[in-house]
């Protein structure tokens, strides 16, 4: 009697679990093939070898808030870059700085006024996406590109990051992220990890086999006039990177990747900024789920492989809440005595989906990673990654449901969040996001 | 009892196991540097050659040796095991009985006026002239450095890199690797392979003024695309047009658009685009064209006969270009980058040539005509 009375309980939370076994299989395969892409494949870098040419007109936006610290750094690295001076613009804007960011600004476009315009918001909405949506009103550039405050560009960098633009079809480009603070803390080098998997292999995997690589918000570009062709930047949206990416590919552009185009930035040295962080990156990412998800999947314009790609890319961050859904079947079937779990295909499966592959794909994919940057001895720390996981998927869990509840049943508005820095006195608070793509183990559960 | 406890000791020693690599490198940090990120990294073609200029100014000073007044012959180490030698009026060197029956010149010649150099050997170290260098045929150079203009005679292999402040000519059958540049013209003989090249003007086996497509330049042209061909293509912003498909323009027609196509892109005879143009399967470019912006393709780039082309040529496979045509100029610098490069005979580039693979120049053969006028 009792049986028959589990019986539907009992099989709803099988076809649960076997859905979730199905998909973190497809992301373990996803990202075999690009871990192994990376080390037997062919590499694209078509871009890269452009050194002489009739230069597009750029500018240069340095979105700042708070970051006295930091930006006078960038704006010397920036005026010292190696492009025409007559088709070059740094255009650095504080953003409602209650600290010394305008002097330091103004010190700086002092010495370069040439190059060197600087402007200043006293009102409007904060953040990064607002700076970028109203400069981007006024360029008359061609490009434009992003670097956060406390990026500081080598001198071919805008060269590089430029020259993807002489192909008419790409829309933006996005160059490395390598953190410069690994050797702050365990945190910081565990990021560190994760920055190298999602960068060197996830980002120029997805460039090798023309997917779909994503846009980050910094040491990055996008052609302006595609960037009004799809209706600006969303300032509604909590990764307005990620939700251009997606415009972009919906309107036919593509999105290129340019591995050597490498930058320094700041991982977070606490993990109360680093659950924010992921906790944001959840956030937006999945807003731009909801929005494209369902579009990508009808439009004309985005090819087979690039729309599993990118359905793929959109789904990283619900697969953690999966994953733990994933986890109570299990747990409740094994209560409910199941001998499927025990003794099927299913529990076999699983079991290895969840505590081996699934884990082994994204510390594959940092593996491989860390052989291509020579950096082996680091590899010994992959372990420990997996504590980094938890918190991810702990905090993805959370992003999730305050997605759901606050901002889509309870209608909340969204609230700008600050990227702490720790070059300098203090902790100022940054106005980038820190470039938002997202690590191997920061996608988690794969 | 303590067999349980035994056993789940042992448990947790082989599951900690994997852990014990991971916190002795948390602990002792042998490998906590940020990742090397290259600031001056600005992919100068001269790099190698400048430090290597840098090297021997540094080597005259340790010597004490004036650049004006030479002494007439000097040698030493360099660096410990490593030699060279600075050669004063005694161009061509003499050398040794040794060197002589085995051709090998393992010495880094350092000349502090023009420099002539003896064909059939190996100069297996770097070689630097203040002035000139002829360098006699059928030899192999590591690199060579020029303070004027650079000769290499027919059949001549450059291992690593060629750089003169003047003219560089190098013969016919030569195979240069790595970077050769010059700061002011080069000449290629037909036969030659090469991987990467930039000077302002760069003529494959020619000495004369590459006509281009001069005599197209004043002839009429239909503006393009026209209503019809609108419709079929999809607008990406206010100026670029995208194909679903193969895209082909007439033949002398007038594009400002920058165009895209999914497929193949055929671009008609003496016809005239302003804008980029990008395509993914193959893009051939009929004779006499002007292309004013950049060319760039997943597939094979075929310039035809006559083309003149501004902007950057980039190919993931090949880049075919015919004679007579003429790719930036000496004021407005451009790139030819691809896998493999084959240049006709009677071409001209100006800026930088960047073969991945290899690249080569033709005779005006059968093969390079098919291709460019296919």
């Amino acid at each position: 009697m009792a049986a028959s009375a589990a019986w539907p309980v009992n099989w709803v939370l099988k076809l649960v679990l076997a859905f979730v076994v199905a998909l973190v299989a497809l992301y373990t395969c996803r990202h075999v093939l690009f871990a192994l892409n990376r080390l037997l494949g062919r590499q694209r870098h078509p871009y890269l070898d452009v050194d002489s040419a009739d230069w597009p007109s750029v500018v240069v936006v340095v979105p700042a808030h708070n970051e006295e610290h930091v930006i006078g750094l960038a704006l010397e690295a920036l005026i010292d870059v190696d492009y025409p001076r007559d088709r070059y613009l740094v255009i650095p804007v504080d953003d409602r700085s209650t600290d010394a960011t305008w002097a330091v600004i103004e010190t700086w476009a002092a010495r370069a006024p040439d190059i060197v315009r600087p402007r200043r918001r006293e009102g409007g909405r904060p953040g990064k996406a607002a700076v970028l949506q109203e400069v981007t009103a006024e360029l008359d550039a061609t490009l434009m590109i992003v670097f956060d405050a406390d990026y500081v560009p080598g001198r071919g960098l805008v060269k590089q990051l430029a020259a993807p633009f002489f192909d008419a079809e790409v829309g933006a480009v996005m160059g490395r992220v390598v953190p410069h603070n690994t050797e702050r803390n365990l945190l910081t080098r565990l990021l560190d990890l994760e920055r190298a998997g999602g960068y060197q292999v996830d980002q120029q995997a997805r460039m090798n086999l023309e997917l779909v690589p994503q846009y980050g918000g910094s040491v990055g570009g996008v052609r302006v006039s595609a960037v009004r062709a799809v209706g600006g930047w969303s300032e509604d949206a909590y990764a307005e990177d990620t939700d251009l990416t997606f415009r972009l590919l919906l309107h036919g552009f593509k999105t290129v990747y340019e591995n050597r185009s490498e930058c320094y930035e700041e991982v977070p040295e606490v993990w109360q900024e680093r659950n924010r962080q992921i906790m944001r990156w959840a956030k937006g990412h999945n807003q731009v789920a909801l929005r494209y998800a369902w579009r990508v999947l009808r439009s004309p314009m985005v090819g087979r492989l690039e729309r599993i790609d990118a359905l793929l890319l959109l789904g990283v961050f619900l697969l953690a809440p999966l994953l733990v859904v994933g986890f109570a079947c299990a747990f409740a079937l094994y209560l409910m005595g199941d001998p499927l779990l025990s003794n099927e295909a299913l529990a076999v499966l699983g079991v290895v989906c969840f505590s081996s592959i699934g884990n082994y794909a994204a510390f594959f994919e940092i593996a491989a990673a860390l052989h291509l940057d020579n950096s082996r001895r680091r590899l010994r720390l992959l372990p420990l990654n997996f504590v980094n996981f938890l918190a991810s998927v702990l905090n993805v869990c959370r992003a999730c449901y305050s997605l759901l509840v606050h901002d889509i049943l309870l209608g909340r508005e969204l609230r700008w969040e600050k990227t702490a820095r720790y070059r300098g006195n203090g902790n100022g608070n940054g106005n980038g996001n820190g470039g938002h793509v997202n690590g191997a183990a920061g996608e988690v559960g794969r | 009892m303590s067999a349980i406890v035994a056993f789940w000791l042992l448990a947790a020693l082989v599951c900690s196991a994997p852990f014990l690599p991971a916190i002795i490198e948390w602990i002792a940090r042998t490998d906590a540097q940020p990742l090397v990120v290259v600031r001056e990294q600005d992919t100068n073609i001269r790099h190698f050659a400048l430090g290597f200029c840098d090297r021997v100014q540094d080597l005259l000073e340790r010597e004490g040796i004036d650049a004006d007044n030479p002494p007439a012959d000097h040698q030493g180490e360099y660096r410990p095991g490593e030699r060279f030698r600075v050669l004063g009026a005694s161009s061509p060197p003499s050398w040794p009985a040794a060197t002589q029956r085995s051709r090998v010149v393992d010495v880094m010649l350092v000349a502090l006026r023009d420099l002539l150099l003896e064909g059939g050997f190996v100069y297996a170290q770097e070689v630097y002239a203040r002035g000139q260098i002829v360098a006699g045929s059928n030899a192999t150079y590591r690199a060579l450095y020029g303070g004027t203009d650079v000769l290499l005679g027919d059949g001549c292999t450059v291992a690593r890199w060629l750089h003169s402040q003047g003219h560089v000519h190098i013969g016919a059958d030569c195979t240069v690797y790595g970077r050769v540049s010059s700061g002011l013209s080069m000449t290629l003989g037909a036969g030659t392979r090469f991987e990467r090249l930039n000077a302002p003007l760069i003529r494959f086996a020619s000495d004369g003024a590459v006509r281009g497509p001069a005599a197209a330049l004043g002839s009429r042209r239909t503006p393009w695309p026209d209503a019809e061909a609108t419709a079929a293509l999809h607008a990406l912003d206010e100026r670029t047009l995208r194909a679903a498909g193969d895209l082909v323009l007439p033949t002398q027609c007038a594009v400002r658009n920058h165009l895209v196509a999914r497929g193949n892109l055929l671009i008609g005879a003496g016809s005239r685009v302003d804008g980029n143009l990008k395509a993914r399967e193959q893009l051939v470019s009929g004779a006499g064209s002007v292309l004013r912006g950049a060319v760039v393709c997943r597939g094979a780039v075929v310039l035809g006969e006559g083309c003149l082309v501004k902007g950057p040529v980039i190919s993931e496979s090949e880049v075919v270009v015919a004679a007579g045509c003429v790719v930036g100029t000496p004021a407005m610098p451009t790139t030819i980058t691809a896998p493999r490069i084959h240049v006709a005979a009677g071409s001209q580039v100006s800026g930088t040539i960047w073969a991945t693979e290899h690249g080569l120049v033709e005779t005006a053969t059968a093969d390079t005509q098919t291709l460019a006028n296919a």
